[in-house]
């Protein structure tokens, strides 16, 4: 429905629907695929720039010395967890895709091995790039 | 790419369907292929400390291979995720128009730039 001047001008008043909604695993889940894949998607511009930059600057050192920054740390590890829960939503889509799955206990256990796989997959990777 | 109902139907007013859908979970398996290549990647970076081992590193083709496979299907697949968005929240036909030209411009000179970075490192 598009909002018509009309609409905009009378004010009609909308029934709560976020603000009242229970969260489930199903819909935090869902909307949290959705903002990961947001923000990975930024993140992998940034990454590409960087990356880019640093070799057309002849390699130079600054591009490696702001990864001391502590700042950049935590965006660094909010990207890691981003990019664990995204792969780990993102599956189970894959597999719904097939077909498997659909009914609502299963949805309910696998969102909560896709919400412990990306804890797990966060450390995994964490310990890969800075230790 | 069409489905057979869209063949027989025609296409609505989207002008494409099971096309961005196919090319969206095709990626995304990709991706999740790419996994175990892209930590071993990772891994072998993080024993390297000088910026030139990395640049040797990088040359070995299964090192470049995976890095830059992931980062091409990554922001495709970004891209199509990004459609997504922009059609299910912007409703003015003319902002949704700008912001999706202005993110593939974006998308595609990221891309180009990226690929002349790799160019330039392996040779």
């Amino acid at each position: 429905m598009q909002d018509t001047a009309n609409d905009l001008k009378l004010k009609r008043p909308l029934s709560p629907h976020l603000s009242i909604y229970k969260p489930q695993i199903s819909s935090v889940l869902s909307i949290g695929h959705r903002v990961t894949g947001f923000g990975l998607y930024i993140a992998t511009i940034l990454m590409m720039w960087w990356f880019a930059l640093w070799v057309f600057s002849e390699f130079d050192s600054w591009y490696f010395k702001i990864f001391d920054h502590t700042l950049i740390k935590v965006i660094i590890f909010f990207t890691i967890y981003g990019y664990s829960y995204h792969l780990s939503t993102g599956i189970r889509h894959l597999i719904w895709d097939v077909g498997i799955g659909y009914d609502i206990s299963s949805m309910n256990f696998s969102g909560w091995i896709a919400v412990c796989s990306s804890l797990i997959l966060t450390l995994i990777l964490t310990y890969l790039i800075w230790f | 790419m069409k489905s057979d109902l869209s063949k027989a139907k025609g296409l609505g007013s989207a002008k494409s369907g099971v096309h961005h859908w196919i090319h969206q979970r095709f990626t995304a398996l990709f991706m999740v292929c790419l996994t175990l290549p892209l930590f071993m990647l990772l891994w072998k970076l993080n024993s390297i400390s000088l910026e030139a081992n990395i640049i040797h590193l990088l040359r070995k083709p299964f090192y470049i291979l995976s890095y830059s496979l992931f980062a091409i299907t990554s922001i495709y697949h970004g891209m199509l995720g990004m459609k997504v968005i922009i059609e299910d929240y912007i409703h003015c036909e003319t902002l949704k128009l700008i912001i999706m030209l202005l993110l593939q411009l974006i998308t595609i000179i990221t891309i180009v730039a990226f690929i002349i970075a790799i160019i330039y490192i392996i040779i």
